[in-house]
């Protein structure tokens, strides 16, 4: 009666260990430090992966050297140092592009670093096309000589006329030099750098630019305004309409042409930033005429002149390219076969800009690049990786004269890719699985043959028999019992009571003999495993659900009595074991039939 | 045989089952708790502390008005009133140190109760500079200024406030930024700056140190990996003073559950401990006068 408390007690306890254990790794079911990493205040590092740590370190001395590198650069243009200048442009180049892998690296391109780097790689372009330009300016000094020698007037003007493009260009880049004073200067500052070397390259910009227009006014003056050559009665004259213009628009230039010679409209070149950009156009009137669209002059001012034939040169002109603003504008995006679609326009107040690069930006980091069509819109099918992400657009403008721009930011969702029900690789897709499964399947066929082969009662290993010292077989028992499976065996179906002399009836003995034949007999046609091993009361058990039960267990009982009770075999007692024994002998018969 | 061992095995599973339940109850994974060993707990730093013999102090309005001590208040939560206030002031100003470390913006009312000009921001501090894979990992450098942690090159930091006034002495790295609008990046109206997380400030002839983040104190952080140096700088702020007071009034630190909590009370009291032993003895009198009575 203790036990069941102590049991109960026992049971609730490790009921109740369970439980917490099943709390505890309910999700996921394997702990993993990761599984457990965040808590309101803090992370668990241990959790995390490392990364390098003091990266400032990597970023503060490339701050310097950027600050640094631009006049180093500008006093070696100035030096008319070609070589150096080469030299010392592509150091400038690998140091912007350690900037920028850091900058992309550091996720950090949408800070004022990344505006940093942007200016600074305006500076490289500037610096650039100063080295080019002043490279040039040099040739035409070299040139101007030479032809000057010679008296070739004409090239002389040419010579002029690039100068003059040549000197506005550089006045343009000493401003748009000027413009990213802020941001490098601001950036330094904040980083603790020197930008003593950065201011004092603006000084030593403002040079290069008064020597080209000191230069290029001696170069006019030297030239006598001439504005015409081949003969006093020839003149070509040009004019632009509209002075300041804007993206997409026409420069519209007229120009008259007066000579003695036959005219061929054709032979009318006309120059923009000294590049030819075509030829002019004899309209009715006989008036010259010529529009260029704007679309990736930079902003700022442009020289323009015309040459007829070579040897006639018009005066030159100028016009003004302003910025416009634009305005990017994204639908929001769509999932479309796996992938998320991004479609919208750019354009400026006026008009769409067309075949201009759009940046697909998704946290940041560049997804796609699409090209605007002439009606100013993109639409691009990105992939990106699944989980939640901001997307946007971003129009960079770096060759046109207009102002960047980026679309409104979009949050969206991609779900982990469903596998479609047709794909789903399933367990027979695997050559090696169907092996393993047909194999298991024989096995257990293999397995189950011989076992329901073992069960048949015809088959049954013939059972050890164990015995009470003092309740020894016979002979004739023992070997009827250790028979092999399947031989014939004789046994007294029935026995009348006058076989056995109630007197005679010993309890070690004759009705043990009896119980072994009708245990052996159910045994084999109820399929017992291990016969010789079971009780009267075993036997009763398996027996008690069948017709047989009864007779079995009433003979068991008056056994029990007899053998194990000290009872002894009575009259009463000895007709009643006959009658159970013989009933249960003729129910196991009739099993078979 | 089979049956006389069943008692047995009744109870050992039984005895199993209390040990693992006491286990359970008595362990917690509370933020903070000295009684919590697992990485969000200070059990290591507790243990450091212990060692050196600190003085857990449960009242605050029992603290000395003058001498040589360095009051440690960490995690510190719910409101100081005007007496605690008060006390800690005469506290500090007489000579003492104490060492804030909260990252919560409510505990500016004890530092203006000070007389600090020192103040917890809590904002989401991020920084380039970190030392796990997570924007909460920021990492904090030395300062000019200060005298805490002298020769600690690099704090671990997790998840950290920062503070303004005061004499920084420790603070983040120039890339370092507030993440606004908690995107864990660094956009265009994110400055990037220098923050200070470590503050220290002079009050009469003692001295208060603020810092900005008591995660620096849990045990994962007080790990002595390669590069971790905070268990070095604990070690600083408690061998600092050869009297070392742990505030356990307001502290989180304090928190744990009730079987260790009536176990310390026990441990802690010697009424508490006669108590018991007096109680242990009326029960085990009781089972023998019962017994005897059912045995005549």
């Amino acid at each position: 009666m203790r036990r069941l408390p102590a049991l109960l007690a026992s049971s609730a306890l490790i009921i109740t260990c369970l439980v917490l254990i099943a709390m505890q790794s309910g999700s996921p079911l394997l702990y993993s430090p990761r599984s457990d990493a965040l808590a309101n205040d803090h992370v668990n590092t241990a959790a995390l992966p490392r990364v390098t740590g003091d990266r400032s370190a990597q970023v503060l001395p490339l701050i310097e050297d950027l600050l640094n590198s631009p006049g180093s650069l500008v006093l070696t243009i100035k030096a008319n140092d070609y070589e150096g200048v080469a030299r010392e442009l592509e150091e400038y180049r690998q140091v912007s592009r350690n900037l920028d892998r850091l900058v992309i690296n550091l996720d950090m391109t949408e800070s004022e670093l990344a505006e940093f780097r942007k200016a600074n790689q305006e500076n490289l372009h500037i610096l650039t096309e100063l080295s080019n330009g002043t490279q040039r300016w040099e040739e035409l000094k070299t040139l101007e000589i030479r032809y000057r020698e010679s008296g070739d007037s004409q090239m002389l003007t040419s010579i002029t006329y690039e100068g003059e493009s040549l000197q506005r260009k550089i006045e343009d880049l000493y401003r748009d030099y000027l413009d990213q004073e802020d941001v490098m200067i601001r950036t330094g500052e904040k980083f603790n750098a020197d930008t003593s070397t950065y201011l004092q390259s603006e000084r030593d910009f403002r040079e290069v630019v008064s020597q080209v227009e000191t230069g290029q006014e001696e170069r006019v003056s030297a030239a006598g305004n001439g504005t015409a050559t081949g003969g006093m009665e020839s003149r070509l004259t040009i004019d632009i309409i509209d002075r300041e213009v804007s993206y997409s628009e026409f420069v519209q230039v007229q120009g008259e042409i007066f000579t003695s010679h036959e005219i061929r409209p054709e032979e009318v070149d006309l120059f923009i930033d000294s590049q030819k950009a075509g030829s002019m156009h004899m309209g009715n009137n006989l008036t010259l005429s010529f529009k260029h669209v704007v679309e990736h002059e930079r902003a700022g001012t442009h020289t323009v002149f015309a040459v007829y034939s070579g040897s006639l040169f018009s005066e030159i002109r100028t016009f003004l390219v302003k910025t416009d603003p634009t305005m990017l504008v994204m639908e929001p995006p769509a999932h479309e076969g796996g992938k998320v679609v991004m479609m919208g326009t750019l354009r400026t107040d006026k008009t769409p800009v067309k075949n201009a690069p759009v940046v697909i930006l998704s946290d940041g980091k560049i997804v796609s690049t699409v090209s605007t069509s002439q009606e100013g819109s993109f639409r691009v099918a990105a992939k990106i990786p699944p989980g939640d992400h901001t997307v946007k657009a971003l129009f960079e403008a770096d060759s046109y004269p207009l102002y960047p721009s980026e679309s409104e930011e979009f949050k969206i969702f991609i779900p982990e890719p469903a596998t479609p029900a047709g794909e789903e690789p399933g367990i027979l897709a695997n050559p090696v699985h169907i092996g393993i499964l047909a194999a298991s399947i024989c096995v257990s066929c293999v397995a189950a043959f011989f076992y329901l082969r073992h069960r048949r009662p015809g088959s049954i290993p013939p059972a050890p028999v164990f015995h009470l010292p003092e309740i020894r077989p016979s002979d004739e028992e023992i070997s009827e019992e250790n028979l092999p499976s399947g031989s014939p065996i004789e046994e007294p179906d029935r026995i009348s009571s006058d076989a056995i002399d109630p007197g005679r009836i010993e309890p070690g003995r004759d009705l043990t003999r009896l119980f072994s034949i009708l245990r052996l007999a159910a045994s084999r046609k109820l399929a017992f495993l291990h016969p010789g091993s079971l009780t009267p009361r075993e036997l009763c058990a398996k027996c008690r659900d069948l017709a047989i039960g009864n007779a079995i267990c009433r003979f068991t009982r008056g056994y029990e009595q007899a053998v194990y009770g000290g009872s002894g075999v009575t009259e009463e007692n000895r007709e009643m074991l006959l009658d159970s024994y013989n009933a249960a002998m003729e129910n196991l018969e009739g099993i078979d039939h | 045989m089979t049956i006389s061992r069943a008692p047995w095995v009744a109870a050992l599973l039984i005895l199993a089952g209390v040990i693992t339940l006491l286990l359970h109850i008595s362990a917690t994974t509370m933020d903070y708790s000295r009684y919590n060993p697992e990485w969000n707990g200070t059990s290591r730093l507790f243990q450091a502390m212990d060692d050196r013999g600190a003085i857990m102090v449960d009242r605050l309005d029992g603290l000395p008005g003058s001498g040589d001590c360095l009051l440690f208040i960490l995690a510190p939560e719910g409101d100081f009133d005007a007496e605690e206030i008060a006390r800690l002031r005469l506290f500090l100003e007489g000579g003492n140190t104490v060492v804030f470390v909260s990252d919560r913006e409510d505990e500016n009312t004890l530092l203006i109760g000070l007389g600090s000009t020192i103040a917890i921001h809590n904002e989401n501090l991020s920084s380039v500079d970190r030392y796990a894979d997570h924007p909460a990992s920021v990492l904090a450098f030395p300062s000019q200024k200060g005298t805490l942690g002298t020769g600690i090159s690099r704090l671990l930091l997790n998840n950290p406030s920062f503070v303004e006034g005061g004499d920084s002495v420790f603070e983040t790295s120039i890339l370092s930024w507030i993440d606004k609008d908690g995107n864990s990046r660094l956009t265009g109206d994110e400055p990037l700056q220098k923050y200070s997380v470590v503050a220290e400030e002079r009050h009469g002839n003692g001295t208060l140190y603020v810092i900005a983040d008591p995660s620096i104190f849990i045990n994962v952080m007080q790990n002595p990996g390669e590069g971790n140096e905070n268990a070095a700088f604990s070690d600083s702020i408690i061998s600092r003073k050869s009297c070392l007071l742990v505030d356990q009034s307001h502290s989180r630190t304090a928190s744990g559950p009730l079987v260790i909590r009536a176990i310390n009370v026990v441990k802690e009291s010697t009424i508490h401990k006669m108590a018991v032993v007096t109680l242990i003895f009326l029960a085990i009198s009781l089972l023998i006068v019962t017994r005897r009575k059912n045995h005549d």
